[in-house]
């Protein structure tokens, strides 16, 4: 479950970023006045991964070949979206996506590791409590990073 | 003002994809949308040949006109059916003292271990005795799939040599179809429901 939800699906939509670094430079398909500061492009990538998120889509992908094979055509194509709607966001744009998935993090990882119940059929009990362990542990390392960035002053390394 | 647009046919598509995907969110999980889809439309069963603890062999089919309450099982199981298994001798003694036409079925899904010993020991530890509670397994193995397909039961390893499966009571109306699914510590709502299809009659709401 851990595999499946923050390896393979981060390398999917990590597919689409190396896409769009390679084939994309801008200003080429930047979506034009059509996505506007990159906030549409954003909505329909984040929208993408929510969607391969649900715990009934994750069944689908591993009981129906088709589920799956959607999910590797569309999580790349979320990735290349995601990237160049991402160089034309604002500042503000990142910095609210970025805090919304650290917390997201949190949640998830709160919900996994208290379910009461198997979520996925096709994951055990353990392998759910796992996941949301490493949920956690994003959440842990993403936020140890954002204190970080925000806590040391502007040019001189020093320690917080 | 393009963006705008854009930004809004993007969340339509968005919001109704995850509508789409969720039964207009209402069912997140396999199991809670196996559950909604059965109760909103009852779900026919193939008509697979089992055998019971005494080794007489029927027909999924032929226990219709009386409602069943279904339950899977594996006998070497020691978590969740030991508690389901215990839901199933309430429903027993209930049915029992009311005299009730409603029938138990408890199927196992390890007909390779399963055998008919097994599952004699099994229905004597719940105190399970035909015709009221059969405790039965596939007589070909092969169908055992399109049964649990059709029940909306996955079986998984769990990693000690077990298995882990969606265990629940499942409601069979005098049809012979799927028609409710219930948690398998709700024994009492089960019983109800079952009941309510043998006086309404047939298939029930």
């Amino acid at each position: 479950m851990v595999r499946h939800m923050l390896v393979q699906l981060p390398l999917l939509l990590a597919l689409g970023l190396v896409a769009a670094r390679a084939l994309c430079r801008p200003p080429r398909c930047g979506g034009g006045r059509w996505n506007a500061a990159g906030v549409p492009g954003l909505i329909l990538s984040l929208g993408a991964v929510a969607y391969w998120m649900i715990p009934r889509t994750l069944d689908a992908a591993l009981d129906d070949g088709v589920f799956e094979a959607v999910k590797f055509l569309v999580l790349p194509l979320a990735g290349l979206i995601l990237a160049v709607s991402w160089r034309r966001l604002p500042a503000v744009g990142r910095g609210a996506v970025l805090a919304n998935l650290w917390s997201m993090a949190w949640v998830l990882g709160w919900a996994y590791s208290v379910a009461p119940q198997r979520i996925c059929t096709n994951y055990r009990f353990d392998q759910q409590a796992q996941l949301g362990l490493a949920f956690l542990g994003l959440g842990a390392l993403a936020s140890a990073y954002l204190l970080w960035r925000v806590l040391r002053p502007a040019g001189s390394p020093q320690p917080m | 003002m393009r963006g705008v647009l854009a930004a809004s046919l993007a969340l339509a598509l968005v919001v109704g994809a995850l509508a789409a995907g969720t039964d207009g969110f209402r069912a997140f999980t396999t199991e809670s949308a196996r559950r909604l889809a059965v109760a909103r439309s009852p779900r026919p069963l193939p008509d697979v040949l089992l055998e019971d603890q005494r080794g007489r062999r029927f027909r999924l089919g032929d226990l219709r006109g009386r409602p069943v309450l279904v339950e899977f099982i594996y006998t070497r199981c020691t978590s969740y059916c030991v508690a389901l298994g215990t839901a199933f001798q309430r429903m027993k003694r209930t049915l029992a003292r009311d005299g009730s036409p409603v029938r138990l079925l408890s199927i196992s899904f390890d007909p390779g271990h399963d055998d008919l010993a097994r599952l004699r020991e099994y229905a004597g530890r719940y105190g399970a005795r035909p015709p009221r509670w059969r405790v039965a397994r596939p007589v070909n193995p092969g169908r055992l799939p399109a049964l649990l397909q059709a029940f909306g039961v996955k079986v998984i390893g769990d990693g000690l040599g077990g298995f882990t499966h969606n265990a629940a009571i499942m409601l069979v109306d005098g049809e012979g179809r799927l028609s409710h699914i219930y948690d398998w510590d709700a024994p009492g709502a089960a019983v109800r429901g079952a009941r309510g299809q043998v006086h309404g009659g047939g298939a029930g709401a």
